[in-house]
């Protein structure tokens, strides 16, 4: 085992080292994971982008100019790959039913859930229901606010790194949050009304 | 303040980033004001929950599933783009160049299981080239060397007998002599320059699994018969993560094909043997092109009036890896005239 702190690591790696590579892969791994997961929401999808995001970062790691944490740059890649999969699949779905994102009533713009894993009442133990009932929330999220949401709540970053990773300002993280939040507020005040 | 705007403020409220002026003023309206109290409550059981959602690990397989990927990406210092090395510095870029050799020979191994030893030989040279004043460099040329050479010993204990469909029995497969399937040797992309015509190297292989009790004896027993035949044989060995290995390759003439391999599948065969047709076409082009680069600079450095340390050392290096690629070349050629069987032997689990 290498045993090496990351520079040594990233060294190597870029000289083509692999080992060298996974020793850090496999610090990262449940947090890429994790980021992944709240994104494309199933264990599939999360397990192939967390693994994209990985091979990208090893073929681009020579770019890494250690400006910010590798941890940092490790979510940007994941995010941008996550995105990218997620639009992809957005114009995919324009092309097949002509679906736009909708516009609920009070005028939040919401996506039209791609990944909507639908519970069946009797056969999932409460815990899990909560879940998927809040995966499914945030599925719904368009992806400028899914990120911070998913960046600052799930990942627990601070404004600072959610803006290094999502590379904007500090104020458009704020507003984002603040619109992602607001959506998620009103969608499970409203289902606590329900009967 | 007006509860719109305290309401917009309510988030990074939360999250505690506002001014003190603005806090203050917030916290001044949420004293009088019942509706933006009860939304903050809300609006803080919302992020509750979601920070409370189940921590999440990837799956056990993860790491080795990106094992598998990592070992089909390109040789990093070799990237087709023209990306700088971060092994060399300029004035030894010709090493780098030399060392590429191994790339593509490695794609070769990797892909027909070639004898390492021979590939072997060359890792073990390469650093006599380097001046011994230059101890960094060569240093960083070992360990890289010696990484690649890990690769390939891991590539080995990785490699699976390849997957195509055997649709007839196995005695019409071994007496026809078309390839069932072609499997392409990895990715080499061609410079874009013209190249000469050559004709397809194919090398025709049948890949053998085995189990047995005792490896060795098994594989004593395939060394005679292929010695009987006047076959020769390569012989490594693997630890799969199941148990010791040994992969061995036998290269046959087509007429002694049948019986070789019916006497192999008697010592314990496992399954239907599959037939592949390794392409290296390409491989045997990148090698042919590499070999005339090479052949430029030892016309140059040998129409040199006088060599320095460096150039010396060039010129060696250059008329050995001439020498070396120009014996991977006949071998490749002698290949395609024989089949490949490649046996991999694995010890039986005790019962």
């Amino acid at each position: 085992m290498l045993l090496g702190k990351d520079d040594d690591l990233i060294k190597l790696s870029i000289q083509g080292d692999i080992r060298a590579f996974e020793e850090l892969a496999a610090k990262y791994q449940h947090k890429i994971y994790s980021l992944a997961y709240r994104y494309m929401g199933c264990e599939e999808d999360a397990s192939d982008m967390a693994q994209e995001a990985l091979i990208k970062a090893y073929r681009s790691l020579a770019t890494f100019k250690g400006e910010s944490s590798l941890g940092t740059w490790l979510y940007r890649i994941t995010t941008n790959v996550c995105l990218d999969e997620l639009r992809k699949r957005r114009r995919t779905l324009h092309m097949i039913s002509l679906d736009e994102p909708v516009a609920t009533v009070d005028g939040d713009e919401i996506e039209r859930d791609i990944a909507d894993p639908s519970p069946t009442a009797d056969i999932i133990y409460e815990k899990k229901e909560t879940e998927v009932y809040l995966q499914s929330l945030i599925n719904m999220l368009k992806p400028e606010q899914k990120a911070v949401v998913i960046l600052r709540d799930v990942m627990d970053l601070t404004y600072e790194e959610i803006a290094e990773v999502l590379n904007c300002s500090i104020g458009t993280v704020k507003s984002r949050l603040s619109r992602g939040r607001e959506i998620l507020r009103k969608k499970i005040a409203k289902r606590e009304l329900l009967p | 303040m007006r509860c719109q705007r305290v309401r917009e403020l309510l988030s990074p409220y939360i999250d505690r980033v506002l001014s003190d002026e603005e806090r203050n003023k917030v916290e001044e309206h949420l004293t009088a004001c019942e509706s933006c109290r009860k939304d903050l409550a809300e609006l803080q059981s919302a992020v509750n929950r979601i920070r409370e959602m189940e921590k999440l690990e990837a799956p056990s397989d993860f790491m080795s599933k990106l094992h598998e990927r990592l070992l089909q990406e390109k040789v990093a210092p070799f990237s087709r783009h023209g990306r700088k090395s971060h092994l060399v510095n300029n004035t030894s870029g010709w090493l780098v160049a030399s060392v590429a050799s191994i790339a593509l020979v490695m794609g070769i191994y990797i892909s027909s299981l070639l004898p390492y030893p021979v590939v072997a030989s060359f890792f073990d040279r390469i650093p006599q080239f380097v001046s011994s004043q230059d101890s960094e460099l060569r240093n960083n040329i070992e360990k890289f060397l010696s990484e690649k050479k890990q690769q390939m010993q891991m590539a080995l204990n990785n490699q699976h007998p390849q997957t195509p469909e055997v649709k007839e029995g196995p005695e019409k497969a071994l007496t026809d002599p078309k390839p069932q399937q072609v499997a392409v040797a990895p990715e080499n992309e061609p410079a874009g320059q013209v190249e000469e015509a050559v004709e397809p190297i194919l090398i025709n292989t049948v890949n053998l699994e085995l189990s047995a009790a005792d490896i060795d004896q098994v594989a004593n027993s395939i060394k005679q018969l292929a010695e009987a035949n006047g076959a020769r044989t390569e012989t490594y060995n693997s630890q799969l993560m199941a148990g010791a290995t040994k992969v061995m390759t036998v290269r046959v003439t087509p007429e002694k094909l049948s019986s070789i391999v019916t006497g192999i599948e008697s010592f314990g065969c496992q399954a239907q043997p599959m037939h592949v047709t390794q392409d290296l076409t390409q491989d045997y082009k990148n090698i042919k092109k590499r070999i005339g680069e090479v052949e430029i600079e030892i016309t140059k450095l040998q129409n040199l009036e006088e060599l320095n340390a460096d150039e010396g050392n060039k010129l060696q290096a250059m008329l050995f890896e001439k020498s070396y690629l120009e014996n991977q070349i006949a071998e490749l050629e002698a290949n395609t005239q024989l089949v490949a069987v490649n046996v991999m032997i694995t010890e039986e689990p005790n019962h």
